[in-house]
């Protein structure tokens, strides 16, 4: 068990210095000028060269790009990630200052879309080739083959543009989550209810659920001690995998509506070519995945007994 | 008293490969504290007709013909009126223990599971009541609330007879309980399970295709083989006086009367031959065999046989 | 008999798709033989036209332009880029998986740490650091769609050729003198292609998805090239008054991904042994 974390650990540190790394070749073979994108955004025409010069020496861009790339993994071990080109401010803080817009719109999604998927998913399984099953599977196939950016402007076009009840982008009150979180939660759910679905199914299918019909058991029991119970283990880690998933909806939502979390900035950051935020968030981004997995890992183990004796 | 009594049972499947005749018109009965025991190859539809009893089969399958529990007619039961049969009145006993026991759950829950859906205890109650049944049919105290992969082959199937004896049923079908056990811990398991039903006089249905199991067991054996039964008798009258081909090939095949394997394979259930089923393989079959199934000709009260030349052998 | 009912029934949906999906392929390659308009002509006198005016079937553009044509060649970039990513994919993703599943060893352990790197990203992070990296264009995002896309093909032909090896007919042909190429293309292709096949619809579903949604976001296909998100990226500006600019474009989207994932779903029903239900005798 603590081999498994520890192993896991490392090979996500590993990962993060071999992409860093990475990430300044693929720097350095980039065309075009970030000084010069960033420039032309603030005044609207081109620079010319003294000014972008000036620019580079102000933004210590100047210097040679091995040296850059020393510099800023030395400052990255500190989560210190330097400067963003274009705002100024530490990436650091800008990145905890976003996160928290983030969390909120993906915490609240999760709280809706995980027990109506489990709703949906059970269902279906247990009514595997009936209505509510077949259904269920069409609808969700549906919701998945929805991008997420159209949904997000259907749905301004009806509640904001026509009905004029919920405001169409913003930030702060209660009103301006319903869209965003709606738009996440009917593509996440979809996606979650059929790894539900077959998972149950899968279950459904072994020969415990013959004996637990051969004692006689309730169908209810059978379908939440036998299958569901079974079915946890993958079904957290497939929650835990499919976090890029809802990361991609969250970033094109965040767009949409402009919610001012990471995923906007992000995109912001990759229009103006603002290196230090890709970088930094990149990595904080990855990182953050690295230990989502491994939590999911670890509470896999703790809810599947074969696993769970198998490590001590 | 009659617990158990068919009539020209039949239980078909639709597969893509054609009509499955698994069980193919079958007639036995087992009355109160009667041991019955079905012996076949694999695919003669033993196993299927256990599961008939006991309702488990695919949503594929066709009844047809007549399955009584005591004046119950199981056949058309419901769904829900099965779930009270199940285990209460007729419990089983599955193969393949590892697979068969859900491996989130210590065998003392499958029992409380059992208990507390069928004979209305409380939680307390039904946990005393588990580890109870469980002590009875050898499992060690400090292991109740072990899960199934921890166990060894031998006390997993001890936990699958205790669930099988859980609420003290009428009946109990044994499917194949001795299948990949080593031979020492077989003869325990039979042991286990002839000392439990004698002690509680309880009827039993075992399925099986070792012929020792069955001397150790049955009362009565009956020989199945492509879905119907081709002799029926009494222990005595199946190995002392076997009267069709089948029965002497597979109890000469048996290792102590040397080996000698029967020719030919089991017959297809979705093609099965014409006149008898077992002609193509039998070494006496002639015109009339190919050509007309024979019926059952009744050499007692308790043995019969399907073969045209019972007893002129 | 209900069994049947599910075969026949997914048969439906697989017909359904598979027919949508042909009538789009037809659409987008006799594009300008279908469309009366060229998707790139503006007429600024003809701005935001509604559906249905002066032959216009789905109304005009902010420039005048045909709405329809628009969308029909956007089918050529969108469904046609997705097939191309998927089509490179598959390929590099076989011969990548299939090479170090067959020859084992150091190589093979190279090829999974690779995939290892890849994989701990979230896929829409590594794409657009990619972008990010290289500047927002067509070749870019292809470019990313590849460094991504050929895993799950690795992954797959590397198990399915890993356990094939092991099995008796493979053994066998080898047995009769049969070459290691020989070996992969009559007996380990033709077993590893339903599951390729499943994979590569589910693929181009998502390829469209994000493809379109990229473009959308001004990071893909720029304007003024004719592509369904970035078409609906230049119509948000008249969200309000003309909504047809989006609703059309939406549609195709979300049409396409639907007969994907749609035919996807039907061919794994047909490719996964766990859903024959074998009957126990």
């Amino acid at each position: 068990m603590e081999k498994m974390i520890f192993r896991r650990l490392f090979l996500g540190i590993f990962i993060m210095i071999i992409a860093s790394l990475l990430s300044f070749v693929l720097l350095y073979l980039a065309p075009g000028n970030p000084a010069e994108n960033i420039l032309r955004q603030r005044t609207g025409e081109d620079p010319s060269y003294e000014e972008i010069e000036l620019f580079l020496q102000q933004k210590d861009l100047d210097v040679p790009l091995l040296t850059q790339t020393s510099e800023w993994l030395y400052m990255a071990l500190r989560f210190d990630f330097g400067e963003s080109i274009n705002t100024s401010e530490p990436v650091m803080d800008e990145f905890i200052t976003r996160f928290k817009a983030t969390l909120q719109l993906t915490l609240i999604t999760l709280a809706f879309s995980i027990p109506l998927a489990f709703f949906i998913g059970v269902r279906s399984a247990a009514n595997n080739g009936g209505t509510f099953d077949h259904v269920s599977r069409f609808f969700t196939l549906l919701a998945m083959s929805i991008p997420e950016f159209w949904l997000g402007l259907m749905l301004m076009i009806v509640f904001s543009k026509t009905l004029n009840w919920l405001p169409s982008f913003g930030y702060g009150s209660y009103l301006n989550l319903i869209m965003p979180v709606a738009t996440l939660v009917v593509g996440y759910t979809a996606t979650l209810s059929r790894v539900i679905r077959s998972s149950m199914l899968e279950n459904l299918s072994q020969d415990f659920i013959t004996t637990a019909k051969g004692n006689g058991l309730s169908q209810h029991v059978i379908l939440i001690k036998y299958a569901l119970r079974n079915s946890l283990g993958p079904i957290v880690t497939a929650i835990g995998s499919q976090f890029g998933h809802l990361l991609a909806g969250v970033v094109v939502v965040e767009t949409v509506f402009s919610w001012p979390g990471i995923g906007k900035f992000l995109i912001d950051a990759v229009y103006l070519r603002d290196f230090p935020v890709i970088q930094g968030f990149v990595l904080l981004i990855a990182m953050m995945f690295v230990v989502i997995n491994l939590i999911t890992d670890i509470l896999y183990t703790y809810i599947d007994p074969r696993i769970r004796y198998e490590r001590r | 008293m009659r617990l158990i009594e068919s009539h020209d049972l039949k239980v078909h499947f639709d597969s893509p490969a054609g009509l499955v005749k698994a069980v193919d018109g079958v007639n036995f009965h087992i009355d109160e504290g009667e041991k019955l025991v079905f012996i076949g190859e694999t695919g003669s539809g033993k196993t299927v007709l256990g599961m008939t009893i006991m309702k488990l089969l695919p949503t594929n399958v066709f009844y047809s013909g007549q399955l009584m529990y005591k004046d119950k007619e199981l056949i058309n039961a419901t769904e829900k009126e099965m779930q009270e049969i199940r285990g209460k009145n007729i419990a089983i006993i599955m193969q393949n223990p590892l697979s068969s026991l859900n491996p989130c759950l210590s065998i003392k829950e499958h029992l409380v599971q059992v208990i507390v859906k069928h004979e209305h205890l409380n939680k307390k109650e039904a946990q005393a009541e588990a580890e109870r049944i469980l002590i009875r049919t050898g499992i060690p105290e400090n292991l109740l609330n072990y899960y199934t992969h921890q166990l060894s082959g031998g006390l997993r199937q001890r936990a699958m007879i205790a669930l099988g004896i859980a609420c003290d049923s009428e009946i109990l079908i044994a499917d194949e309980p001795t299948k990949g056990l080593d031979v020492t811990v077989q003869m325990q398991i039979v042991n286990l399970i002839k000392q439990i039903t004698d002690e509680t006089r309880k009827a039993m249905l075992i399925i099986t295709h070792d012929l020792g199991v069955a001397a150790a067991l049955g009362d009565r054996i009956a020989i199945m083989y492509c879905g119907r039964i081709l002799e029926i008798g009494t222990v005595e009258e199946i190995f002392g006086s076997p009267e069709h081909p089948y029965t002497i090939g597979l109890i000469n095949a048996h290792p102590s009367r040397g080996l000698h394997p029967i020719k030919g394979f089991g017959a297809s259930l979705i093609d099965i031959p014409e006149g008898c089923v077992f002609s193509p393989r039998c070494q006496h079959a002639n015109e009339l065999c190919k050509k007309a199934e024979p019926p059952d000709m009744v050499l007692s009260e308790t043995h019969k046989v399907r073969c045209y030349y019972a007893s002129s052998k | 008999m209900k069994k049947n009912g599910i075969i026949q029934n997914s048969n439906l949906l697989m017909k359904v798709s598979i027919i949508i999906i042909t009538i789009m392929v037809f659409g987008v390659i006799f594009a300008p033989r279908i469309c009366n308009f060229d998707p790139y002509t503006v007429d600024l006198t003809k701005r935001l036209l509604p559906p249905g005016t002066d032959g216009h079937i789905f109304g005009t553009d902010g420039f005048g332009r045909d709405l329809f044509a628009r969308i029909i060649y956007g089918g050529r970039v969108s469904i046609g880029l997705s097939v191309c990513v998927v089509m490179v994919n598959a390929v590099l993703g076989l011969i990548i998986g299939s090479f170090a599943a067959y020859t084992g060893g150091v190589i093979d352990e190279i090829v999974m740490r690779i995939v290892d790197v890849l994989m701990s990203f979230p896929s829409i992070i590594l794409t657009l650091f990619i972008i990010g990296v290289l500047g927002p264009s067509i070749s870019n995002l292809f470019f990313a769609l590849i460094v991504l896309g050929w895993i799950g093909y690795a992954r797959m032909a590397r198990s399915l050729v890993l356990s094939l090896k092991e099995q008796s007919f493979i053994t066998a042909a080898r047995g009769i003198g049969c070459n290691d190429a020989r070996i992969i293309f009559l007996h380990v292709i033709p077993n590893v292609m339903p599951m390729i096949i499943t994979f590569a619809a589910l693929h181009i579903g998502s390829t469209i998805l994000v493809i379109s949604s990229l473009s959308f976001l001004g990071l893909g296909v720029q304007p003024p090239t004719a592509e369904w998100g970035a078409t609906l990226s230049e119509a948000k500006q008249y969200l309000s008054l003309y909504p047809h600019m989006i609703i059309f474009p939406g549609i195709a989207i979300a049409l396409s991904m639907f007969s994907f994932n749609m035919l996807g779903d039907g061919l794994r029903d047909f490719a996964d042994p766990h859903l024959k239900k074998t009957i126990k005798t």
